[in-house]
């Protein structure tokens, strides 16, 4: 783990216990984010990208459970710390939810709360965190949504989220998420929802953002257009696992791993195929068998024996 | 908002006079009338009655009159705030509803705040500890409560109180304060007396009130809006008041107009077997003799309380839920 590593995953498995039985949501997951980039989660739906998220921020409830690995978290000028290792119930947990760390959702529509004005629930997270007046909180509320172009931000705070269209929601998300100042923002799917000129508006605020204010963001997405324009280090999954690992050119112009190379082959205009290819039909666990992460060359990982790895990636 | 309500209340108008013109043909259905009742009363022990004295009581009570002409007489007194006279009674209307009117509701009221404080608290617990050992353990005790008919738990509420402490817990008062003027040793009598019904009648409500808590809780604290707030670092406890439970609840605040009317006819076989002076026997006394301008008035009350209770609970849905309030 080099210095400049502000979150490191090693080994991390989720176990979801269901009526069919015990399931390995995340299976031995390891992960690097870089301070200041942005690193990519990208898989189908169901491959545990959320799940892995939710448990960097300590917020997997029963039926799911962490069963394993570490979480070495390492904010700038400060010591490492475990985040699996904090109390339930520590000041240290709830600073690094939503002080630390920050995460918005896929679904801006339903992720706040109805009944609640947007100004109460931006402000609450800074209630939450900083000992501030509740008008100093007012100032910085309206600062903030003004910071993420919300216009007429005093006012739009008296408003509730349902005079809200989808693509200013999500603003609201973004701006609640970085009112204190996290290392880290996840953002899960935070465009999926949204239609295609409100998500390039979005993903432009972001990358924006990501500039100005030096936060690490992790981006998880289905989407590889999505990737393509913002990451910088990707890592795919599927069924739990970790595929492959490297930065956002590797992996879109060089894949190793037959299923990112299926993955890439399936976005049309991505490749020079001109029929579209299903990714997995259906995900078959005998398809990608688990296989742990081999370190190949140009600093990236794959998840393959080494027979099947192509002679001039080895190191 | 307030020309909302306006609307509402002249848009009430209508559906009350068909209401009344119902009540009115409701009540003069059955064949006879109470004075005929009366009289063959009268004349099975023997009295001879005259046509002239029958005819004197009908037109005492107007009961000569055509239909419609005796619509309007009630109704206009109606209006008025003359209920009538009641012939089995032989008193005012007025006098016999109203007192009762004020136990009956303050016996709801006592009733409906034992069942929020008991049920919301262990809707919110039992969902929290969703299948932990206490929310099985109020699920059972939730379910007896909710097989166990009112009357039933009235008498046996009544034996304990009977053979444990000695108390006759029946009716509102012992017999001295009954019929004495109001003062603080009546209302610690009225107190002593009250909490079997307010028991027996809040039991019937809180299972139900419970399990319904229980599962809307559960449905919120699903929502995506929980997850955003426990990101936030909001802490368990506020989170889940401020939030799901905050939300939760809102079905319960908007339907409280709907228990205007039950205030009136409510529980009328408690109300006899703990013999209550409250409005449900009367009613139910009304109906069985033909007593026609009580039973009249009674049913005009309770439609006038449903009206009402209809916009009360609109209003308070507007007032809990913003999305209801804009549009
Ligand atoms: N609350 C839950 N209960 C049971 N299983 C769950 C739950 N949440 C997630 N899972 C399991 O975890 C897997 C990964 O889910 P998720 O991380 O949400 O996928 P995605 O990659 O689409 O974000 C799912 O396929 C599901 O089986
Ligand atoms: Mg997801």
């Amino acid at each position: 783990m080099s210095i400049d590593t502000i979150l490191s995953i090693r080994g991390l498995s989720v176990m979801f216990k269901t009526e069919i039985g015990e399931h390995l949501a995340v299976n031995n997951v390891s992960l690097d984010m870089k301070r200041s980039q942005t690193t990519a989660i990208v898989g189908e739906s169901g491959s545990g990208k959320s799940v892995t998220a939710y448990a960097m921020m300590r917020l997997i409830q029963a039926p799911g459970k962490i069963t394993s690995g570490q979480i070495i978290c390492t904010p700038a000028q400060q010591e490492s710390f475990d985040v699996l290792q904090l109390a339930d119930n520590s000041d240290a947990l709830y600073h690094l939810r939503g002080g630390l760390m920050a995460m918005i959702f896929q679904e801006p529509m339903t992720a706040l709360s109805p009944v609640h004005t947007i100004g109460n629930q931006v402000m609450e997270a800074i209630l939450t965190h900083q000992s501030v007046t509740k008008a100093e909180a007012f100032e910085l509320a309206c600062a903030m949504l003004d910071r993420v172009g919300i216009a007429d931000a005093s006012q739009r705070m008296q408003q509730y989220p349902f005079e809200f269209s989808g693509g200013m929601r999500q603003r609201v998300m973004i701006a609640m998420a970085l009112v204190c100042k996290p290392q880290i923002l996840i953002c899960d799917e935070p465009t999926t929802a949204l239609d295609v000129t409100i998500q390039a508006e979005i993903l432009a605020l972001l990358k924006e953002l990501k500039e100005t204010i030096q936060i690490s963001l992790l981006f998880i997405t289905h989407d590889l257009a999505v990737v393509a324009q913002i990451a910088d280090q990707v890592m795919v999954m599927n069924q739990g696992r970790v595929l492959e690992t490297g930065s956002v050119r590797q992996i879109l112009n060089d894949p190793i791993h037959p299923y990112t190379q299926n993955l890439i082959a399936a976005v049309p205009g991505m490749k020079q195929q001109d029929r579209l290819r299903p990714v997995s039909n259906k995900p078959d666990p005998t398809d990608y068998p688990s296989y742990s992460l081999i370190p190949v060359k140009g600093d990236r990982q794959v998840a393959l024996p080494v027979s099947l790895i192509p002679e001039e990636y080895h190191l | 908002m307030a020309t909302y309500i306006l609307k509402r209340l002249l848009a009430m108008i209508p559906t009350l006079i068909i209401i009344s013109v119902i009540v009115f043909v409701l009540i003069q259905l059955p064949p006879g009338d109470i004075i005929s009742a009366n009289l063959a009363a009268l004349q099975q022990q023997g009295m001879e009655v005259s046509t002239e004295q029958i005819e004197a009581l009908r037109a005492q009570y107007n009961l000569d009159m055509p239909l419609p002409l005796q619509y309007f007489h009630w109704v206009f007194n109606f209006m008025q705030g003359d209920m009538g006279y009641s012939i089995k009674y032989e008193q005012p209307v007025n006098t016999l509803i109203w007192e009762r009117l004020g136990y009956t509701v303050i016996i709801a009221v006592a009733s409906l705040l034992f069942t929020w404080t008991l049920a919301i608290p262990i809707g919110i617990y039992s969902a929290v500890k969703q299948y932990s050992f206490g929310d099985y353990l109020f699920t059972v005790i939730g379910l007896l409560g909710l097989a166990t008919p009112s009357f039933m738990l009235a008498l046996i509420l009544m034996y304990c109180a009977y053979t444990w402490f000695g108390i006759s817990v029946g009716g509102l008062f012992s017999p001295e304060y009954a019929e004495a003027p109001w003062s603080l040793s009546k209302t610690a009598d009225l107190l002593s007396h009250i909490w079997i019904p307010m028991i027996v009648l809040g039991t019937a409500g809180t299972a139900s009130i419970m399990r319904v808590m229980r599962a809307n809780l559960l449905d919120e604290l699903s929502k995506p809006y929980v997850v955003t707030a426990r990101a936030k670092g909001v802490r368990p406890l506020k989170l889940i008041f401020k939030y799901p439970v905050r939300i939760a609840i809102n079905p319960f605040i908007s339907t409280i107009g709907w228990l205007l009317p039950t205030l009136i006819s409510g529980e009328a076989i408690v109300s006899i077997v703990l013999n209550l002076p409250t409005t449900g026997p009367l009613l139910l006394q009304a109906l069985l003799s033909q007593d026609m301008f009580l039973a009249g008035s009674f049913l005009m009350l309770l439609s006038i309380l449903t009206v009402l209770g209809m916009l009360l609970s609109d209003i308070l849905l507007a007032v809990v839920d913003p999305r209801i309030r804009y549009e």
